[in-house]
């Protein structure tokens, strides 16, 4: 256990006595990277922060469940997770739909915004096409930087396992685009 | 559901593909407001934290003891039911009014005052007239009679 760990372990203490401050400091050692995981499960920022307060709110419902010698964030993140997921699933989401405004350059010529659609949508059914788990895991790695260990320990997993989870998306990846490169290059 | 293995390669970062993700899916939202979204989600757990700082009333903090104390008093009733049922009943019970008697040298001195030769009178010494003076007459009478 490591001294982040402690930490969470004697506010767990404190907030199942009902104390608001510890509630207050274990919300926000954890909200950035609760809201971050929460925009790559959705895809949607105001989404994100609905499930974040979500995710907040059912694990203090069953913080007695939780095991206090054991780490809290992956216990906390995978409440998240499989949170997120359902939400995902019953909600006809704005995910994908939600496009960042800076994507479409004013200085493409109409062919090149085709082909840059294209390879958006592409690059979009690929990922959709790639294990729950994996696709949280290459969004975090690729697009936030996240490190494989920071990952890790949000998610309950080795860091091997994130690699791991890494390689095989971008060969799962590569595999999808690699008509429209070979497209591209011919 | 696939089977997680374990990689000790660290993947490379790839800017190429990260341009490409970035296009499809979008970089984290900029400018969200942690102490706003913090304080929403202590807002909507301010009355679950209430019903958890609750103090218990009385009936709730005894509940722990009575688990233990109600068997603990079954026991106890049981044996005591098990004792009063073998235990033997006394032949006799004790009078209603207790008499008293002294003796001196393992006789009865108001038995004796009574079967002595002047009768009432030497029960009278030892039992006392009504007066209470008998005590100090007695010891007078007994002072006179010593000899000086």
């Amino acid at each position: 256990m490591t001294a982040d760990d402690a930490i969470d372990a004697a506010l767990v203490d404190r907030v199942r006595g009902g104390d608001v401050d510890a509630y207050d400091e274990l919300v926000r050692r954890h909200v950035q990277r609760a809201h971050a995981v929460a925009y790559r499960l959705l895809g949607h920022r105001e989404d994100a922060e609905d499930l974040v307060q979500d995710a907040f709110i059912q694990a203090l419902d069953r913080i007695d469940s939780f095991d206090s010698t054991r780490a809290f964030a992956p216990w906390f993140f995978r409440v998240l997770t499989n949170r997120g997921l359902n939400m995902r699933q019953s909600r006809a989401l704005r995910t994908v739909s939600e496009i960042p405004d800076d994507t479409a350059s004013s200085d493409d010529s109409p062919e090149q915004s085709a082909e840059r659609e294209e390879l958006r949508s592409r690059l979009r059914e690929a990922v959709a096409t790639l294990p729950e788990r994996q696709q949280l895991i290459v969004q975090l790695f690729e697009i936030d930087g996240w490190t494989s260990a920071e990952i890790a320990s949000t998610l309950g997993i080795s860091d091997g396992t994130v690699r791991w989870h890494v390689h095989e998306a971008r060969r799962a990846l590569r595999e999808a685009l690699g008509p429209l490169r070979r497209q591209e290059q011919s | 559901m696939t089977e997680d293995r374990e990689s000790s390669i660290e993947p490379v970062r790839d800017p190429a593909l990260r341009a490409a993700l970035v296009d499809a899916f979008g970089e984290q939202p900029a400018g969200v407001d942690w102490a706003a979204v913090s304080a929403r989600a202590r807002e909507a757990a301010q009355f679950r934290l209430r019903g958890r700082a609750r103090v218990a009333p009385w009936w709730e903090q005894v509940t722990p003891w009575a688990t233990k104390l109600l068997p603990l008093g079954a026991v106890a009733a049981a044996a005591a039911l098990v004792l009063a049922i073998v235990t033997p009943r006394p032949a006799t019970t004790a009078a209603d009014t207790t008499v008293v008697s002294r003796t001196v040298d393992g006789r009865d001195a108001i038995a004796d005052a009574i079967a002595s030769p002047n009768g009432s009178g030497a029960v009278q010494r030892v039992a006392g007239p009504v007066d209470d003076d008998w005590l100090w007459n007695a010891t007078a009478a007994a002072h006179a009679a010593e000899p000086r």
